[in-house]
């Protein structure tokens, strides 16, 4: 029985997982339309471009060799992987014994590193470009991700994120460490540099130069610009997640008990609904930096770690 | 409110406060320094009622609202002013790159936790938590005057130090006699007029407001 | 057996050479002999490696000499045994792939090459099994000389030279203070064998932290470890690439072999502070090796200073182990040991990978910078597979060796933060950094594969480079399939390091996790299993595929196209994203450090019109601090005191018989 309910809570959760950051997509453009006074896309528009993309043929650059082709698949299946990884609407997820946060972040580093392959791979300037900004930011926010997440799990008591999110869940909100809001600040900044969203990229730029993440994409068509497509979203939906469930894990779904499966997935749609609205409020209202100015930001999230880190260390949990 | 809950809270916004110093060393943009600075002030406003609400004194409120006034809405208000009337450029120039600018505040922090140790010791009443923050607070300020080459940015970085050690006092203490509260509150709004109108001035005779070249005037 | 089958490798890789020396006028005879010889030799080696490692107790072999106290002793254990392994292993690999090389390189010296390779990897074998100190120094000394004779030597280019010598200089001196710290525990121990300093009383304190320090330079100058690392980029790149695989792989690790000895088994009991020093230099020594390697044009240099980071990981482990042996923390001490050993295996094995597909990308192209290659994947694509298993693996990306022992050093770092209050803050630090050595080395591995393999070839001769033959692709294909198998399957090589620990460290509980697992150091924490990962990995993609499958349309067909490059109809080579330009931004974040100074020459034909010009040179300077800082001035110093020392040469040979005079009763007088 418990095998069973185990088995439809993952099922839930791969689901959940796989389709949910779609809307989320939908609704952070769906705010930022509604902010610029348009009336904006379905909320669903995104899961219709991908299908309407994955029916479409593709063109492959004459340039590019096998890594091209390699990369969407390769980029999504990491993506996916982190996603089953990170709780939704319960703390406990398929793959929670191998949830380390090193491990999450070396494979979001995987997923990285097969886009940038290919982007140098197309022989293009642009995507080149886009290869090189993306390292150089990837490399600037690990530091900060590693820190924050490494306070987290010190904070919990654990290197893996699910316990994390029990751990945090059966706390009051009073008893939670005072470092949660540093911690907060340092994730979301880092969040928002690795998925690509404004102040540090603009996913709605048309102007090639000054694009990170989109250049990357520009030599993809069809089936595969739809998995790079999905992958980003797979990226997004994890990222707010994983904030939702770290620092405002309420109403979440105990394991093998079905009657708090609705509230949990109710709360769990909820909160990332609103972060999702909070990012269409942020990108609406913020301006782009310039490309070297993103360092002072990445290093405002990494002092915002440390200072979490110099107050466990002198004070303790 | 309980006394856990109550500890917490306070916590909770000395952090804040020293996240916003850590804030204003980051960016560099005069405008949202001054920003920064009015949160500061709402914040420590915060503090103030919160401590009020806890032992119950009144004139806690009173403080509260002064700084509200003073440091929420009129030093920022003025300085906005000030900013608008000599056309300072939106960039506050540091000495030091921002990494650098956020290393050395991380690494007072850390001094100010380790100095904060024994006094923490001492008083039942205070978190160490809260007491390094507003260290570390006023050490960021301080050093922020070192590092800043304008009129302006300097005088952020005093009312930053400011902001610390009215922190440190308000908690320590849970609230100085009114009259100590009102001195300090007047010596602040003199120091910020009196910068001010020293920028106006040297914004109008020498066209820069750059203290470095002050320098030149020596005989 | 022992003694026989070390007799047989030390004798057949040794005499193979000199027979490839007595066979030099024909170059190509004495090359097959010297590899033939070399092959057999080092596969007896391994033979004798694996047999070290499985033995419960210590051999011995002793010689006497003709002076007591001059004998040779060697010791065969499990820690021998694993750098054995390394030697011989690699080294046959490493002899596989010289066979087909040596043939396209010149084949003037061919002979002298294989003499002095056969001596280098003998050399190498007998400084690891070696147990007195008489017998070391031969050794190291040997090894150094021959790894200095690797180099081409007569070469015309000024710089390949240069390297060569700071390369001899930078071995002298380390070695000096290698040599003074062990005469020092000699002279305590009254005797010149490892044994004897091993049962020796412990030394005070200050004479052990002294003692300490001395080898911690002297082996970090071998090493590689920052601020001792100069030569190694300099030296390392300009030997042939599968002796540069050799000494990056191999021969920077006979010094951390030599440091492991020293601290845990000849200055036990260890102190915890030196732990802490090394974790700060390995810290230091991976970002700025990482940031190096990212700004090198240079495909072996790149690697070289790739070297310099991987050491740096290596070290941080290894400090964290002598924090927590000085603690008295034996399993996590034994556990962050483990990780600093599998490292080690690990780089030694992508390290070596990588330098021979240099090697095979220079042997074809006869271009070492990243700047004339380009699009080699569809020429050479066994090459290019092999080059991209290894960055995948040097990277630190999962599933591969890379991250299994990269991860296990983060989980060192996580134990490390529950010590002491200063301790704490080193943790989370240090594990910053490794954080930002992985996203560096990512930037610094794309950035190679990318410009390198993939794209349009950039030069004539990379637009037709062939393909190496199959002798030397499979000693490649072999590496990276080992690549792969020890990060699928970490359980077995750590299990292998286990039997390697020293014996105060046995951690028994370390091992649960089984062939396929990851243990975490705390045991409370469920081991990772990689292969769990990669199967969920190919659920999702065959999921997806048949997702796909479903949804794709008969008349969706895949076309080859021109890129849409965004409209611009012309892709041209010299328009793709260079080298220098994707290591760009980090050049810039980082321009205080590397004091790097920009000069632009304008060229044009009016004076008056700077707007108008014939070429553009762009020169780009960068000045290492650690030159101007620290070499510099030791070099001027030396220099200075050189030439006042140069007065007492004056030629006479009267006034020397008088220093020689001088000397002899100088020495009865101060005789005790």
């Amino acid at each position: 029985m418990t095998f069973a309910l185990d088995i439809g809570f993952a099922a839930i959760h791969l689901a959940l997982v796989l389709f949910w950051p779609l809307v989320l997509v939908g609704i952070v453009r769906r705010v930022k339309a509604r902010l610029a006074c348009r009336r904006g896309l379905p909320l669903l528009q995104e899961l219709t471009d991908l299908l309407k993309l994955f029916r479409k043929g593709e063109v492959i650059p004459d340039t590019a060799t096998w890594v091209f082709r390699l990369a969407p698949w390769g980029t999504w299946a990491a993506s996916a992987l982190v996603a089953l990884m990170v709780p939704t609407f319960s703390w406990s997820v398929p793959l929670g014994a191998q949830a380390d946060f090193i491990l999450v972040i070396y494979l979001l580093g995987s997923s990285r590193f097969l886009r940038n392959l290919a982007a140098l791979d197309t022989a293009t300037a642009f995507a080149g470009l886009a290869a090189s900004r993306e390292s150089f930011v990837a490399a600037l926010s690990e530091p900060a991700m590693v820190l924050s997440l490494w306070c987290a799990g010190w904070v919990a008591g654990t290197s893996r994120i699910p316990e994390m999110v029990w751990r945090f869940s059966e706390k009051a909100a009073a008893e939670l460490s005072p470092v949660h809001p540093l911690i907060l600040v340092a994730l979301v900044i880092v969040a928002i540099a690795e998925n690509a969203r404004v102040p540090f990229d603009d996913p709605t730029t048309h102007l090639e130069l000054t694009m990170i993440h989109e250049a990357a994409l520009l030599e993809y068509s069809g089936p595969g610009l739809a998995l790079m497509q999905w992958g980003a979203g797979l990226h997004l939906g994890l990222s707010l997640a994983l904030i939702a469930n770290l620092f405002f894990p309420i109403g979440l779904a105990a394991p093998a008990e079905l009657g708090t499966v609705p509230l949990g997935l109710f709360s769990f749609m909820a909160r990332t609904s609103v972060l999702a609205a909070l990012l269409g409020v942020l990108e609406s209202t913020m301006a782009r930096l310039r490309f070297f100015r993103i360092t002072d930001w990445l290093a405002l999230s990494g002092a915002a770690a440390v200072l979490a880190v110099i107050r466990l260390v002198t004070v303790g949990r | 409110m309980d006394t856990h809950t109550f500890s917490r809270l306070v916590e909770l916004t000395s952090y804040s406060v020293l996240l916003v110093a850590v804030a204003v060393v980051a960016q560099r943009n005069l405008a949202t320094s001054i920003r920064l600075l009015r949160l500061e002030g709402f914040l420590l406003a915060m503090v103030s009622a919160v401590i009020g609400l806890y032992t119950g004194e009144s004139h806690l409120f009173w403080v509260a609202a002064i700084t509200f006034v003073i440091k929420g809405l009129a030093i920022p208000s003025f300085f906005f002013h000030v900013m608008h009337r000599i056309g300072l450029p939106h960039d506050a120039e540091r000495s030091l790159t921002v990494p650098l600018g956020l290393m050395l505040a991380s690494g007072l922090t850390l001094v100010a936790y380790h100095v904060g140790r024994p006094l923490a010791l001492a008083s039942p009443w205070i978190t160490r938590d809260v007491l390094a923050s507003s260290l570390g607070t006023a050490f960021i300020g301080l050093s922020l005057m070192i590092v800043c080459r304008k009129a302006l940015t300097q005088m952020l970085g005093f009312l930053l130090m400011e902001d610390g050690i009215f922190l440190f006092g308000i908690t320590e203490t849970y609230g100085m006699p009114l009259l100590v509260e009102l001195g300090i509150f007047f010596d602040l709004i003199v120091a910020a007029g009196v910068t001010g109108i020293l920028l106006l001035r040297m914004g109008g005779d020498f066209g820069h407001v750059d203290v470095d070249r002050l320098s030149d005037l020596r005989g | 057996m022992l003694s026989l089958l070390f007799f047989l490798s030390i004798l057949l890789t040794a005499a193979s050479g000199a027979a490839a020396l007595a066979l030099q006028s024909r170059p190509a005879l004495a090359h097959r002999v010297g590899c033939w010889g070399q092959l057999a030799g080092t596969l007896a080696g391994v033979v004798l490696a694996i047999l070290c490692l499985a033995s419960d107790a210590p051999g011995h072999l002793r010689f006497d000499g003709p002076v007591p106290g001059l004998g040779f002793t060697l010791r065969f254990d499990a820690l021998a045994g694993f750098f054995l392994l390394l030697v011989f292993g690699l080294g046959a690999l490493a002899t596989t792939f010289g066979l087909p090389y040596g043939f396209i390189g010149h084949s003037s010296s061919l002979g002298t090459r294989d003499f002095c390779l056969g001596f280098f990897l003998a050399s190498m074998a007998v400084v690891v099994l070696a147990d007195d100190v008489f017998t070391f120094f031969a050794a190291w000394e040997s090894m150094s000389v021959f790894a200095f004779l690797l180099l081409p030597g007569e070469h015309e280019k000024r710089e390949v030279r240069e390297a060569a010598y700071l390369f001899l200089i930078a071995s002298q001196v380390g070695t000096a203070f290698i040599l003074v710290a062990f005469l020092v525990l000699a002279h305590h121990a009254g005797s010149l064998e490892f044994d004897a300093f091993r049962r020796a009383a412990p030394l005070s304190l200050p004479w052990r932290s002294g003692i300490f320090a001395l080898a911690l330079i002297g082996f970090g100058t071998k090493a590689g470890m920052i601020p001792f690392h100069v030569w190694l980029p300099k030296a390392h790149p300009v030997a042939p690439s599968h002796v540069s695989a050799l000494m990056s792989g191999v021969m920077i690790k006979t010094a951390l072999y030599g440091l492991i000895r020293f601290a845990f088994e000849f200055l036990a009991p260890l102190d915890a502070f030196w732990g802490l020093v090394v974790l700060t230099l390995g810290a230091v020594s991976a970002v700025l090796g990482a940031l190096f390697a990212l700004l090198e044009h240079d495909l072996k240099r790149m690697l070289a200073y790739s070297s310099v980071e991987n050491v740096g990981i290596i070290l941080m482990g290894l400090g964290v182990a002598i924090f927590f042996a000085g603690s008295g923390k034996g399993d996590w001490a034994a556990y962050a040991l483990l990780a600093a050993l599998f490292h080690t295996l690990n780089h030694a094995v992508f390290k070596t990978l990588l330098f021979l597909a240099a090697g095979s990308v220079l042997a074809a192209t006869r271009e070492a910078s990243l700047e004339h290659l380009g699009g080699l994947a569809r020429r050479m694509p066994a090459t290019a597979v092999c080059f991209l298993v290894g960055a995948w693996a040097i990277s630190g990306l999962p599933p591969a060796n890379g991250f299994a022992s990269e991860w296990m050093t983060y989980q060192a770092l996580w134990v490390l933060a529950s010590g002491s209050a200063g301790t704490h803050l080193l943790g989370p630090i240090a594990a910053a950094c490794l954080a930002l050595v992985g996203g560096l080395a990512a930037a610094c591995f794309v950035r190679a594969a990318g410009v390198g393999f993939l794209g349009l070839p950039r030069t004539e001769p990379a637009r037709r480079a062939e393909e190496a033959p199959r002798g030397m692709i499979w000693p490649m294909a072999a590496l990276a399939a080992l690549c792969l198998f020890a990060g699928l399957a970490p359980g077995l090589p750590l299990a292998m390091l286990a039997g390697c620990l020293p014996r105060q460290l046995s951690a028994p509980s370390l091992l649960l996790a089984g062939p396929l697992g990851l243990p975490a150091a705390r045991s409370v924490e469920p081991p990772l299993y990689p292969l769990a990962i990669v199967a969920t990995l190919a659920a999702l993609l065959l999921g997806l595929t048949f997702v796909r499958r479903r949804l794709g349309t008969a008349s969706a067909a895949t076309r080859v196209h021109g890129p849409w490059n965004c409209g611009y109809p012309i892709v041209a080579p010299r328009a793709q994203y260079s080298a220098s330009g994707f290591s760009q931004p980090f050049a810039y974040f980082a321009r205080k450090l590397l004091s790097r100074k920009k000069l632009l020459d304008v060229h044009a034909r009016h004076h008056y019109s700077p707007y108008l010009p014939e070429s553009l040179v762009l020169r780009v300077h960068s000045v290492s601090p650690f030159d101007t800082l620290v070499y510099q001035p030791v070099k001027r110093f030396v220099i200075r005191l050189s030439k006042r020392v140069s007065r007492l040469q004056t030629g006479s040979l009267r006034l020397y018989l008088a220093f020689l005079l001088g000397t002899v009763i100088l020495l009865l007088l101060i005789q005790p």
